[in-house]
């Protein structure tokens, strides 16, 4: 799973009202480098949640070098989006968990997939 | 359902026991085509924060479309990856309401249907299912004994 994934995904038990973002802890994490596409990453900055982000990268150990906030100049700022591209595409968690920050329910990750699949009685 | 994003895309495959082997089937189609794809498992759009409604720009479903008993869809078998109930609509019609909410202003929908499902000129007219969509057939191939049509939908012009 890709911090990308990661920052698309919520809690859906029942009662829950946000739901997000999920905490993520990870046993197992892979790098794989995946080519930069400046064009991509610039069309993610209105996509994803960029604290949520910054805050699970730093989480697992792969926040280094990411500002508080998105830049102004984000668009044409190359270290940037080459930092951004990182934690979003190249950072691979392979096992762990995602929990519900309402209830705790916990979602597990195995062989990289998130299982964000409820019991019958929990929607 | 697949959701392309460029470089990363999200699938989610509403099948429990089946999930992890379609997932990893769909990862090994990726890897051979080099293209980069990131599932999960999950039902519909049901995981999707609304951080992210109104940003997705392509949304594809490949619904479960089969007509069947209605009985056949919550199974765990293998047939829930086929099963469609009623008209084949039983799995789509739940996600049609949040199509609108999900795709930016120029987003596109594209699904595959049957000819069963499409129901024209009765209430249930899958083109006009969505609302403030309008959806039409873009492609139509006979495969074997099905005849699959590729639905594309986008926003009326008033929405």
């Amino acid at each position: 799973m890709k911090l990308l994934t990661h920052n698309m995904l919520k809690s859906h038990v029942k009662g829950v009202k946000d739901g997000y973002p999920l905490r993520l802890s990870a046993s197992k994490v892979e790098l794989k480098e995946v080519t930069f596409n400046a064009d991509f990453v610039v069309r993610m900055l209105d996509r994803i949640v960029w604290p949520v982000l910054r805050q699970t990268a730093i989480e697992i150990g792969q926040g280094d070098n990411l500002p508080t906030d998105i830049p102004a100049d984000a668009a044409t700022n190359e270290e940037f989006l080459r930092a951004m591209h990182h934690v979003l595409l190249e950072v691979l968690v392979l096992e762990g968990e995602l929990e519900c920050p309402e209830t705790g329910r916990k979602f597990p990750i195995k062989k990289g997939i998130p299982n964000m699949l409820l019991d019958e009685d929990e929607v | 359902m697949t959701t392309p994003t460029g470089g990363a895309a999200g699938v989610t495959l509403p099948t429990p026991d089946y999930g992890h082997v379609t997932d990893e089937v769909a990862r090994e189609t990726g890897r051979r085509n080099q293209i980069d794809i990131e599932t999960y498992r999950g039902d519909l759009a049901a995981a999707f924060p609304p951080e992210l409604r109104g940003r997705l720009d392509v949304l594809l479903f490949n619904p479960p479309y089969v007509v069947t008993d209605t009985e056949e869809i919550s199974t765990t078998s293998l047939a829930a990856t086929w099963a469609g109930g009623a008209h084949g609509r039983e799995v789509l019609d739940r996600l049609l309401p949040e199509i609108p909410s999900l795709l930016s202003a120029r987003g596109r929908f594209y699904l595959i249907a049957l000819k069963e499902n499409l129901r024209p000129d009765t209430p249930d007219d899958l083109l006009a299912a969505i609302p403030g969509m309008r959806g039409a057939i873009v492609v139509s191939r006979k495969c074997g004994r099905e005849r699959l049509n590729v639905v594309c939908y986008t926003r009326t012009p008033s929405s």
